[in-house]
């Protein structure tokens, strides 16, 4: 495998080549362009060997998620029997960052997630009853193991070393070490009379990736000017 | 006349410097300020005439500028965030997508392509404008303008075509195989040029990225 | 009280670390990115406004602020405006004034003054626009939509008209008048088509992208709806 940023750091395209062996794990919503000898199944995220319960959990919150006004979390397994690359990047740009998965544990938002290579574990991960009602992520996404990993951020990505207690905003968060304890925190619906929404506060030590853009917050801005 | 481009290559903006009595002619929504002995003229009729007759729909409306009594100087930016770039039309001439036309110098002759044509941006309003004459023109896209020499063949999605050399011919099916180009699409909505020459790209597809913002937002009447 | 401005010109995030328990600074609701979990965050409904002008007109968005105070030495705070661009600092000392699109307001420190019932206000009102004269000693931090470009009038250039859209704001010192322009594609929104023309001696401040024609341009795209 083998990658390349382009247009870094404000409109990052991915650019994957993979070896007639490997397996790319990409977010459904985000591939750009193929090369033509490319193969692409289409499969709902269910963790790696799935269940028939495991299945129906992620068919479930898939649903949910939908109602909820979120993405459905489809993948695109992508494989290359004569080689090929992949073009990945998220409709509303920003920077992607390169993760390597050495056997530790990361929690994404799912709008975060681009894509991974290798033997990497995706698992859907239920965030709370309190979060249905917000119109950010309504759950995680636990992704652990061997390879690679590449999350997107809206605008700028920034880490943040957590010792002690963070609090981010929800609409802000992209990823954080999985050794972190998350709580959900702030209104359920809409915004709170702070005019901020809901937020996630992180405690223990670990990393924090955060994007310097927020997509409901755009369209909050964007509204005061629409008729 | 001097154009340089600020802030690239996401925010950018396009200062054009103007010795006396030079002028610019550049799309209306696309002006920030300009020297107060800048005069704005909207263009003539003949061209709005034109335009409106071929598409019966939205024409590209522009303003000529001049500066009187000294140097002068007009800031001009886009719509969306992405770069801009100057072509040189004389030797060469181009086609452009209707929504990335910024400015161009009075010597370059702007008129609508013939023939229908498919939207390139969200299929409304969108036709593309042919160059004759000489002189610079500015154009801006949304995300990077990257430069494709094409030799032979191309097929790349709509969306992000932005401008491309008279020299190709373009269709709408593809034709076999040819050379895939980075910007080939899920939504299969492709051209395809024949020939060789220039195609300047966007990275980023403005139908895309409404779709995903549009979505958020509140619903409309109409 | 430091502060960092990173991630310019495209994304821009303000990083603000405290040194004394006490530290204030008070931003615009919704500006906050994530926080120590100690810093305390209160919302301010009298805000720090010389008017009785709390609710801007123009869209329906409130002014209301936040302040966010330290309760010990070291504590961070990021906080990032809505939409995509820049961010900058300036200091103003007891005397000087600043006069800034309400839209384009990010953060200040406790010791400034935001009116929005200047004398001049009303015209700028008319054409949609909402300024705000800031003054008072410490340093505020605003956004723009785009790139800043500043431009100073004095020697070089003796006056300029600016497209009301990319107005962000000016210094004392600047005479202005707002005019409609005809030949300007007026776009669906009242207000389109107006400049301000400003001569005399003082610095101005662009910004290179327009919100209203991000509106229009979005649109289409949304989804159509019994209102």
């Amino acid at each position: 495998m083998r990658y390349l940023l382009k247009h870094a750091p404000s409109f990052a395209l991915l650019e994957v080549s993979l070896a007639p062996d490997e397996v790319l794990v990409a977010d459904a919503g985000t591939m750009v362009a193929r090369s033509p000898a490319i193969r692409v199944d289409v499969r709902l995220n269910a963790g790696r060997r799935p269940g028939f319960f495991a299945k129906l959990q992620a068919f479930f919150i898939a649903v949910l998620r939908k109602i909820s006004g979120g993405e459905i979390l489809f993948m695109n397994h992508v494989r290359a029997p004569s080689g090929g690359f992949v073009w990945l990047a998220p409709p509303v740009s920003g920077a992607v960052k390169h993760i390597p998965l050495r056997g530790q544990r990361l929690l994404l938002l799912p709008g975060a997630y681009v894509a991974s290579v290798g033997v990497v574990d995706l698992k859907v991960r239920w965030a709370g009853w309190r979060s249905i009602f917000s119109r950010e992520a309504t759950f995680l996404l636990e992704v652990s193991g061997k390879g690679d990993l590449w999350v997107a951020a809206y605008g700028a990505l920034e880490e943040i070393d957590v010792n002690g207690s963070y609090v981010v905003d929800r609409g802000h968060l992209i990823a954080f070490d999985a050794s972190l304890e998350y709580e959900v925190q702030g209104p359920t619906v809409g915004l709170g009379p702070s005019g901020e929404g809901a937020a996630m506060e992180l405690t223990g030590q670990g990393k924090v990736l955060v994007q310097t853009r927020n997509k409901n917050a755009l369209a909050g801005w964007i509204a005061r000017h629409l008729p | 006349m001097q154009i340089t481009v600020k802030f690239r290559p996401t925010q950018s903006l396009a200062e054009v410097r103007l010795s006396p009595a030079e002028s610019v002619v550049a799309e209306s929504g696309a002006l920030v300020g300009m020297s107060s002995n800048v005069a704005m003229q909207a263009e003539g009729a003949g061209f709005f005439g034109g335009l409106k007759r071929v598409f019966g729909g939205e024409a590209i409306a522009r303003n000529v500028f001049t500066a009187q009594g000294g140097p002068g100087e007009v800031l001009l930016s886009t719509a969306l965030s992405g770069d801009m770039t100057i072509l040189d039309v004389g030797a060469r001439q181009w086609c452009v997508e209707s929504r990335a036309y910024v400015a161009s110098a009075p010597s370059v002759r702007i008129s609508p392509k013939g023939g229908r044509v498919r939207g390139f941006f969200s299929g409304a309003g969108a036709f593309v404008l042919e160059t004759g004459g000489s002189g610079m023109l500015l154009i801006g896209g949304f995300g990077a303008i990257e430069t494709i020499d094409v030799k032979g063949g191309l097929v790349i999605d709509q969306g992000h075509v932005v401008a491309w050399e008279t020299s190709l011919v373009p269709m709408d099916e593809p034709v076999g195989r040819g050379l895939v180009a980075t910007f080939l699409a899920a939504e299969g909505s492709t051209r395809t040029f024949r020939g060789a020459g220039q195609v300047f790209v966007q990275s980023r597809s403005p139908s895309s990225y409404g779709a995903a913002i549009g979505g958020l937002l509140p619903a409309r009447s109409g | 009280m430091q502060s960092e401005i990173r991630q310019n010109p495209d994304f821009a995030i303000v990083k603000i670390t405290f040194e004394r328990v006490g530290d204030q600074i008070v931003t615009e609701a919704g500006a906050m990115v994530a926080r120590d979990a100690g810093v305390e965050m209160r919302t301010n409904v009298e805000g720090n406004f010389g008017g009785v002008l709390r609710r801007r007109i123009v869209g329906a968005e409130s002014l209301f602020q936040n302040t966010f105070t330290a309760t010990a030495p070291g504590q961070t705070l990021y906080i990032a405006p809505a939409c995509e661009g820049s961010v900058t600092a300036i200091d103003l000392d007891p005397g000087a004034e600043v006069f800034l699109q309400s839209g384009a307001y990010l953060a200040s420190t406790p010791g400034l003054v935001l009116d929005a019932k200047w004398h001049g206000a009303r015209e700028f009102f008319a054409g949609g626009l909402v300024l705000l004269r800031t003054y008072g000693e410490g340093r505020l931090w605003f956004a723009s939509y785009g790139g800043l470009h500043a431009i100073d009038l004095g020697q070089a250039r003796s006056g300029y008209v600016v497209d009301n859209a990319h107005l962000v704001g000016f210094t004392s010192g600047l005479r202005h008048e707002v005019r409609r322009v005809s030949g300007l594609k007026s776009l669906f929104l009242p207000g389109e088509g107006l400049v301000t023309d400003f001569s005399g001696e003082g610095r101005l401040w662009l910004q290179t992208k327009n919100a209203a024609a991000l509106a229009h341009f979005v649109h289409p795209f949304r989804r159509v709806g019994a209102q």
